[in-house]
């Protein structure tokens, strides 16, 4: 099955920062006395990893730009699910904002929700593209020798212990497909052990606790570059220039495949007035490209695909991406909400 | 030592250095004691200041924040049973029947020397091994091991304030299903929902305490006003003797080493070490059964605990990069500010910053001690006000407290229901702290135990084949037959 809307999208995409880029202080039109009050960004995924990352980088320049504080409040657990509750009963007055990924589309597809991302949900943008990679622990000489981690030796275990590598990993249908799809190719199974604490996840893998861990580079280059996480496959079809040594599937292996990615985005409920939503996407747009934002995209390796999609374009990206998890989940066997079927 | 010098002469040899470190410590204090606020709600609000400051002002701040707020809370949990933030609640168990019985100075004295003494010992701990303890925390704590440590930690809740034991149990299982109302941690599976979305999201955890503590304690103390029966708390500004502080020595070594313990466990932190050292307390004592009538070593356990995780804490933090809790993870984000990443390389990059840090959080911890000396013979005199002045009040403050949280209405409905029930459970004997001890280590267990069993294939004899697992379960397991022979020996003895 191919997958090839988000990751068409930023595979290919020429727009990069071109689009936006004339955008100036002065361009960006206060609607009324939007904001007075301290904006707050709800987000669903746990405190230190790349979610909070991507919004922590994000509230400076927002802040900054609109002229009041923004805040960040986290709320993880059943898989970016149980945030949702909070920001549906917030008003739709664009003070409170949410921080969600691919799983808004994924989720909704599967009915563990049911906000649609683009007709109950207004996307405002995109802020972080990011493949995704496999790590292990450099401790480990199952994998690892002369400080060099090999995949073959993952498969390898893999093959000769069905079902007993362990992989920390996070309860997202990105994630699991993607690992649905190295294992279909490599030929083995794996258990995989859902985290919502970023901490945890990671901590899981470099205490040695399991084997594997499925992440975006960015999100744990720091532990790689400390030693404490080796990278060992890059989900992606040549090698990542931040991780040249470590194979690659397309590159090294053949799979010719376009790699799901990791998205990062924002959103207001659909019934925020329309000049509020105009503001947003322009404000967003500025912190964006702002030198600390760009910075911080370059220490967290998240130049590797254009990462920023303005309102328009994320609309795309998200109503293509509920088709094809549809399609997805229904040639996999997977559950489809019941509208979709 | 030398490292450590450096980092007081940095702190103190610069005014703008010293107005930082006391504005940290002052404003952690406040906002450590008022409900629905807490040190996090001031971090979050200075964070994007941070970045005008320089970086070891800025993380000196975190860290003396972090200290200082985590002593706060402890003083309204005391005084008006109104825990400050969620790691003082086990405080209020005792801290507010000391109050009670004519005792607050006493206990607000004992909750200050506490936090002194396990921030410090952690501060200490911290400067002498931070990357070794962060190793072995990881290597050794997965989430097998932290299953069975709440799994050890709930089976001592049931004798917690409450007489009969069947009612203890009938508590905690109260707690636990509370815990689980809303999504659940994996699949968002929902429960006990009942369609509605505010308990989609779960329940508040802050407006739960609020009531089942403070609304339901107004409902009492009123009802007593009006049968005649009420009886305002004595006033006294007694600080415990050395001799009554020498007869904790052991509580203090004990909640000390378990508030290391579990401020070393990433993402666990603060709450977990106030609410395992106060089952500790209750499974060592001599007279559990007191505990919860105004018994001193429940405040010492976790105020001691909950301070000596703030040091603890810092060690994953520095050297692996890897949060305990929400504070933690925002001083990421102020080393991010600063174009730093935390991780063991911070130690090696940028040391003067590290020891400011460590330096500070070991001065924060000395200075609550003389502040909190002065705080307890002046604070204890808001208990003069008349209780048809102070009910009001309580109401008045906790309710904002709710609402402010997240600005939802809901969350003050569930104060009121929660007060209303913690008014006839607690009528009824039935153990508030029980109730509170299950929501909390339930939704952390709930977590370890979904990603435990993912790992053991289902298969829950694997709890005893992993040694730490074992111990912990098998403890466990010992602390409940125990339990039960002990009451049935009162039973069948009378």
């Amino acid at each position: 099955m191919k997958v090839k809307t988000v990751s068409t999208y930023a595979i290919a995409a020429g727009m990069g920062l071109a689009g936006f880029a004339g955008i100036a202080l002065a361009d960006i039109k206060k609607p009324g006395d939007y904001p007075k009050r301290p904006i707050t960004i709800i987000v669903c995924f746990g405190k230190g990893g790349g979610s909070d990352q991507a919004v922590a980088a994000m509230q400076g320049p927002l802040s900054k730009i609109m002229g009041v504080k923004v805040n960040k409040v986290n709320k993880p657990g059943g898989g970016g699910v149980n945030c949702l509750p909070d920001f549906q009963q917030a008003p739709a007055d664009g003070y409170t904002i949410l921080q969600h990924g691919d799983g808004m589309a994924s989720k909704y597809v599967s009915g563990d929700m049911d906000l649609h991302p683009t007709k109950d949900l207004t996307p405002i943008a995109i802020t972080n593209v990011a493949p995704t990679a496999m790590f292990v622990n450099p401790k480990d000489d199952r994998f690892v020798s002369g400080g060099v981690a090999s995949w073959d030796k993952v498969v390898a275990y893999a093959k000769a212990n069905p079902g007993k590598l362990n992989v920390s990993n996070i309860n997202v249908a990105m994630e699991l497909a993607t690992m649905g799809k190295v294992e279909e190719f490599f030929g083995f199974t794996t258990k995989q052990v859902m985290f919502d604490k970023p901490a945890q996840r990671y901590g899981a893998v470099i205490g040695g606790k399991l084997d594997v861990l499925m992440e975006q580079p960015g999100d744990v280059i720091k532990h790689v570059q400390a030693g404490k996480l080796l990278p060992v496959l890059a989900i992606w079809p040549d090698r990542f220039k931040v991780f040249a040594d470590t194979k690659a599937t397309g590159a090294d292996y053949g799979l010719k495949w376009n790699p799901l990615l990791r998205i990062r985005s924002f959103w207001v409920k659909s019934d925020t007035p329309q000049e509020i939503k105009d503001y947003l996407d322009a404000v967003f747009a500025k912190a964006y490209q702002g030198d600390d934002h760009q910075a911080f995209l370059k220490r967290k390796a998240l130049d590797i695909v254009n990462s920023y999609y303005g309102s328009k374009d994320m609309t795309k990206i998200f109503d293509d991406a509920v088709a094809t998890y549809a399609k997805v989940f229904k040639a996999t066997g997977q559950r489809v909400r019941k509208d979709m079927q | 030592m030398e490292d450590f010098l450096t980092g007081t002469a940095l702190l103190f040899t610069n005014p703008i250095g010293i107005g930082i470190f006391v504005g940290g410590l002052v404003g952690g204090l406040v906002f450590g004691a008022i409900p629905g606020l807490n040190a996090l709600t001031l971090a979050a609000v200075l964070l994007p200041f941070t970045a005008w400051i320089p970086a070891e002002y800025a993380i000196m701040l975190y860290g003396v924040i972090y200290v200082s707020g985590v002593y706060g809370g402890a003083i309204t949990a005391i005084l008006f049973n109104i825990p400050g933030s969620v790691e003082n609640a086990p405080t209020a168990f005792d801290g507010y029947p000391m109050t009670r019985k004519g005792e607050p100075s006493k206990a607000i004295g004992y909750a200050v020397t506490c936090s002194a003494i396990g921030g410090t010992l952690s501060a200490i701990l911290m400067m002498i091994a931070t990357e070794p303890i962060a190793d072995f925390a990881v290597s050794t704590f997965g989430p097998i091991e932290i299953t069975a440590l709440i799994f050890f930690g709930l089976t001592v809740v049931a004798g917690v304030g409450s007489k009969s034991l069947a009612k203890g149990w009938l508590s905690l299982g109260l707690g636990l299903t509370i815990g689980v109302v809303g999504g659940d941690p994996v699949g968002a599976t929902p429960r006990y929902t009942f369609g509605t979305l505010y308990l989609t999201g779960g329940i508040g955890f802050i407006p739960l305490i609020l009531g089942l503590f403070a609304v339901s304690e107004v409902f009492i103390q009123g009802q007593r006003l009006v049968r005649g029966s009420y009886e305002a708390p004595k006033l006294s500004v007694s600080y415990p003797s050395l001799t009554e502080f020498w007869a904790m020595k052991w509580a203090v070594v004990r909640s000390t080493v378990i508030g290391w313990f579990s401020g070393i466990l990433p993402g666990v932190g603060a709450t977990l070490a106030a609410f395992l050292s106060y089952n500790e307390a209750v499974r060592w004592s001599k007279h559990p059964e007191r505990f919860g009538t105004g018994e001193a070593e429940g405040v010492v356990a976790p105020e001691t605990a909950n301070n000596a995780a703030t040091g603890a804490a810092m060690i994953p933090l520095l050297a692996l990069g890897l949060p305990g809790g929400a504070l933690t993870a925002m001083m990421i984000g102020v080393f991010n500010l600063h174009d730093m990443e935390v991780g063991p390389l911070i130690m090696i990059e940028a040391p003067e910053l590290v020891w400011i840090l460590f330096a500070s959080m070991f001065w924060a911890s000395l200075a609550i001690l003389v502040l909190g000396m002065v705080e307890s013979k002046g604070i204890v005199h808001l208990l003069r006000i008349p209780f048809t002045m102070l009910a009001p009040g309580i109401l008045v403050f906790s309710t904002i407290g709710a609402y402010a949280l997240r600005g939802n209405i809901f969350d003050v409905y569930t104060m009121f229901i929660a007060g209303i029930a913690g008014y006839f459970l607690r009528r009824s004997d039935y153990s508030v702290p029980a109730i509170v001890m299950g929501v909390i280590l339930g939704q952390i267990g709930e977590n370890s135990l979904s990603q435990a069993l993912t790992i053991l294939d289902y298969n829950f004899w694997g709890f005893f084949t992993e040694p730490v697992s074992a111990v912990f379960c098998g403890v466990g397991i010992l602390t409940i037959v125990w339990g039960i022979a002990r009451r049935a020996r009162q039973y069948f003895g009378s």
